[in-house]
């Protein structure tokens, strides 16, 4: 299959981890804007990498967390996606959303040489090279404009640490960067607001099994620190898979990615007077995608805070004593809990409950997620948008809203889906 | 004889720099859409950051040899549909030149094409086209301009180069797609500046339902006022070949027949989201329409057939908006040329104010092809064909519009002197009963020229004041009625007993006279 063709909107296993994992967070995080008063309430500003069929906007829409502006357009919604085609065809799912084509990476780590990078240049001439930086930086400082975000779904699906990159790795960079700009005052006519939180969700593959030197290095100091600022983490991560930390990159990669991965996030996040909330503590789920070859994908989602007193407020190097207490917890958090493991008998059982309370015990089903991308251009035909929206979700919601896990066989089928018998 | 040639370099200027506003460019893709049997045409403009552009149809398609046929030199050189291959729910063909491909070149240096024909396989092509090519052209860059091979003399013109792109299994659906994220940065600074309101000062953020849209647009005077964007979203409403947004958007059911072939046609043009109708809804004027059918004409030039209806539309008494609404329309096949001319094609007579009130559309079936110059935005205005059509809106306009305009204007001043004169007549009488106590009676006889111009009669209890032949007078006719008002006011005044009470009377109701009129 070739790279970017794999359907994630119709995998079940993803739905899963967005019902579970995503929707709970940004539900979370729209209650709390909706609690201020009156004047300061807004809508929720979202990041995503949310291909095509935009599901995770979907789903935040029809949950009401994303809400369209008086004239109908989702213009709190900002993505990425790799080519134009893509993103328009986003946009006409998501009516009024800001995209952006092209390289994610690329696009943030782009140096910016120009106030106004569309001016026409005095001396340089209009050929392809030169409009490609103007274009690239003007892209560049779109982005920037739109932050900060209530919550950042940085969904990759790509590895976090690449053989080419330099040394902490180009998608660290770029972190740090979105992180930075989270700082950034949000005007709107209730006046200045700066950020106190936000709500990250990190997706990454697992790999490689080779990882680079520095990288692994990276990873396992901060492991190191971890334990030896708490004796206690030792036991845990014997209980867990009976290893120590200086076997675990070679004898439970997955585990040592996990444990490590999220540490060089809250790193990044604190260089940047962030830090995660351990309430509620992070969490992580991991699936396989099959495919050729097979890959383990996680997604780590968590709340994060501002610190407090803010980095212009506090000695220089110096870090709030609530902050180290706030990570010391989380990091005990990922020892004691590992990433939830999802597959289709964790999602069938969610959906054979559903089945069971609707027709009664028993009896055989089959839910097919490729309906997904087949009506939704159907459906995008007539009508207002907001028809639409219902009219596609109409038949969604019930994956949302089971959530008593049921044993049931089940099998996946070609082309997104999958049959199951309760 | 020798014989007389075009130059290869000016159709290679024409790839560059065809059409005068970038809504002209995607009209013709639409246009090819058209063509092409589609049933939608998606436009997204990356709005707001206008980085992309992309027009994806969902028609015919074409092959990849069709591909690389237009591009070896098949630009500007397309061959009509045959007859036999009539395009679905009897469309009209549209297409001429075939240059609309590279129409898209005006606003970005490469693009990418992708099809899936009815028949045949589905290709990708990034199209890269030379950058300072007109330069490049004026010097006879040897890299570009080349010896034909064929025939002495004859040179042939690279203007760019492309490359086929691996097409992903069941990846593209049926249909045209053209996309690019070169867009030229002139282009996306402008559309992008003109959501400031230093630049669009009534700019607003376009709502996705295209009735709103027009609320918005009706109230502006301009589409300047609104910026680009807009412009481009109205440009594109008035010229490609789409329904109104309802059949009573011309009053009088002048459309009516019009907007159900239209509908009949199936076609549909979406640009962000927005669901396209054409930009005319005449309702909710105060003074009414004059509606003027161009009913289906046929007519013999030069032994060519020209057939042509419409309709001719005035907003009684109150200027059209946006601007860009007045004039006249021509649509060949049902595609707009150009803007609506505010000129009348050129006519002759002054009508002052009332110009600004009419708007019209001309459907053109037949003809009028050949009078169209080659950016399909303007015509050759000495072809015969387009004399004989404007001939004929000039007639219509002469004999039939603006007569009948004058006429509702004539009787609408009329109605407008009445209700003045009116409320004139009950405020001096509430003056004076207010001044006097007493009861106060008015009459007009301004037929009668015997009668005095003012005349008052005044009883203890009761005033009578009648104006007679008010031309008497010798003052300007608008201030007859205020002088006539003030000598009644005067006579009234001088019954009073002494000098000083009647100074003080006259004082206190000429000022209540004056604070009213």
């Amino acid at each position: 299959m070739a790279a970017g063709a794999f359907k994630f909107e119709d995998d079940p296993l993803k739905h899963y981890v967005r019902t579970r994992g995503w929707l709970p967070l940004c539900r979370e995080r729209h209650r709390q804007l909706q609690g201020r008063k009156p004047r300061d309430r807004r809508r929720l500003r979202y990041f995503t990498f949310c291909a095509v069929n935009a599901v995770d906007v979907l789903m935040l829409d029809v949950a009401k967390v994303i809400r369209p502006s008086a004239a109908g357009r989702f213009d709190t919604v900002c993505f990425f996606d790799r080519t134009v085609e893509l993103v328009a065809q986003t946009q006409l799912r998501v009516p009024g959303s800001i995209g952006f084509a092209g390289s994610f990476v690329e696009t943030v780590l782009t140096p910016l040489t120009a106030a106004n990078p569309l001016a026409s240049p005095a001396v340089e001439r209009d050929t392809a090279a030169v409009r490609r930086r103007q274009v690239l930086q003007a892209t560049k400082r779109d982005f920037i404009d739109k932050f900060p975000f209530d919550v950042l779904n940085l969904d990759l699906e790509d590895l976090i640490f690449k053989a080419r990159d330099t040394f902490p790795g180009d998608v660290i960079r770029a972190l740090r960067q979105l992180c930075e700009w989270q700082r950034r005052p949000l005007v709107s006519k209730a006046g200045t607001e700066l950020l106190d939180g936000f709500t990250l969700l990190f997706t990454t593959r697992v790999g490689p099994a080779e990882l680079r030197e520095d990288y692994a290095q990276m990873l396992i100091t901060e492991l190191e620190a971890n334990v030896a600022a708490d004796g206690t983490l030792v036991e845990l991560l014997r209980r867990r898979n009976g290893l120590e930390v200086g076997r675990l990159q070679q004898d439970d990669f997955v585990a040592f990615f996990e444990l490590g991965v999220p540490k060089v996030i809250a790193k990044a996040l604190m260089d940047e007077d962030w830090h995660i909330d351990p309430n509620p503590e992070l969490v992580a789920f991991r699936f396989t995608r099959t495919g050729s070859p097979s890959y383990e994908i996680v997604h780590f989602a968590m709340n994060v805070r501002r610190q407090s007193p803010r980095r212009e407020d506090r000695a220089p190097g110096t870090t709030p004593p609530h902050v180290m207490a706030a990570y010391k917890s989380f990091a005990r958090g990922l020892f004691e809990r590992p990433a939830t493991l999802v597959n289709e008998a964790t999602v069938a059982g969610s959906i054979s409950d559903l089945l069971s309370t609707k027709s009664g015990a028993g009896g055989e089903s089959t839910i097919r997620t490729k309906w997904l991308s087949d009506t939704r251009y159907r459906g995008l035909e007539d009508g207002n948008a907001r028809t639409r929206r219902s009219k596609l979700f109409s038949s969604f919601r019930p994956i949302f809203s089971c959530d008593r896990p049921l044993t049931c066989a089940s099998e996946r089928l070609e082309g997104g889906g999958m049959r199951m018998i309760v | 004889m020798p014989q007389i040639r075009v130059h290869e370099k000016a159709l290679a200027h024409l790839s560059r720099g065809l059409y005068r506003s970038p809504a002209s460019a995607l009209r013709e893709l639409v246009s090819n859409a058209w063509d092409a049997n589609a049933t939608q045409v998606l436009i997204a403009t990356n709005y707001p950051n206008f980085a992309q552009i992309s027009v994806q149809d969902n028609g015919d398609g074409f092959s990849g040899p069709e591909f690389e046929k237009l591009m070896a030199g098949g630009i500007g050189n397309s061959e009509k549909r045959n007859v036999d291959e009539p395009l679905i729910h009897t469309r009209p063909l549209i297409g001429r030149l075939g240059i609309g491909l590279l129409g898209i070149a005006q606003i970005c240096g490469s693009f990418e094409v992708s099809s899936k024909p009815k028949k045949g396989e589905a290709f990708r092509a990034r199209v890269r086209l030379y950058d300072l090519i007109r330069e490049r052209l004026d010097i006879d860059d040897p890299e570009i301009v080349k010896e034909n091979g064929l025939a002495e003399g004859v040179r042939e013109v690279d203007v760019g180069e492309y490359e086929f792109l691996p097409v992903e299994k069941n990846g593209l659906s049926r249909g045209t797609n053209i996309t690019s994220d070169d867009i030229h940065p002139t282009f996306m600074r402008s559309f992008r500046e003109s959501r400031s309101p230093e630049v669009a000062p009534k700019f607003k953020e376009p709502p996705l339902e295209w009735s709103k849209c027009l609320t918005v647009i009706s109230q502006v005077h301009t589409l300047h006022e609104l910026g680009d964007y807009w412009k481009l979203l109205w440009e594109l409403s008035a010229s490609c070949p789409i329904p109104y947004a309802s059949s009573d958007a011309v009053p009088q059911g002048a459309i009516k027949d019009i907007q159900k072939r239209l509908v009949e046609y199936e076609f549909t043009t979406r640009v962000d989201g927005i669901t396209l109708a054409k930009p005319v809804r005449l309702r909710g004027n105060k003074g009414g329409y004059t509606v003027e059918r161009i009913p289906h004409t046929s007519k013999n030039v030069y032994g060519r057939n020209l057939e042509f209806e419409g309709y001719v539309a005035v907003q009684e008494g109150q200027q059209l908006k946006p601007d860009e609404l007045r004039g006249i329309m021509i649509r060949i096949k049902n595609v707009g040329v150009g803007y609506y001319d505010p000129s009348f094609l050129d006519y002759p007579f002054n009508e002052g104010p009332r110009a600004k009130w009419v708007t019209g559309e001309v459907y053109v079936g037949a003809g009028l092809e050949d009078a169209l110059n080659v950016d399909r935005d303007s015509f050759n205005r000495f072809h015969p064909e387009f004399r004989t059509l404007q001939q004929h809106l000039h007639e219509v306009l002469r004999r039939k519009v603006f007569p009948e305009v004058y006429k509702k204007l004539s009787s609408r001043s009329a109605d407008r002197e009445a209700e003045r004169q009116e409320l004139r007549t009950s405020e001096l009488q509430q003056i004076v009963s207010t001044s006097l106590g007493a009861k106060v009676k008015v009459r007009r006889f301004s037929s009668s020229a015997e009668r005095e111009a003012v005349a008052v009669n005044q009883t203890r209890d009761q005033v009578q004041i009648t104006f007679g032949d008010l031309s008497q007078l010798r003052t300007k006719k608008a201030q007859r009625q205020l002088a006539a008002s003030i000598l009644a006011l005067y006579d009234i005044a001088s019954r009073e007993r002494g000098a000083e009470q009647q100074r003080e009377r006259f004082e206190e109701l000429l000022l209540a006279l004056l604070s009213r009129w």
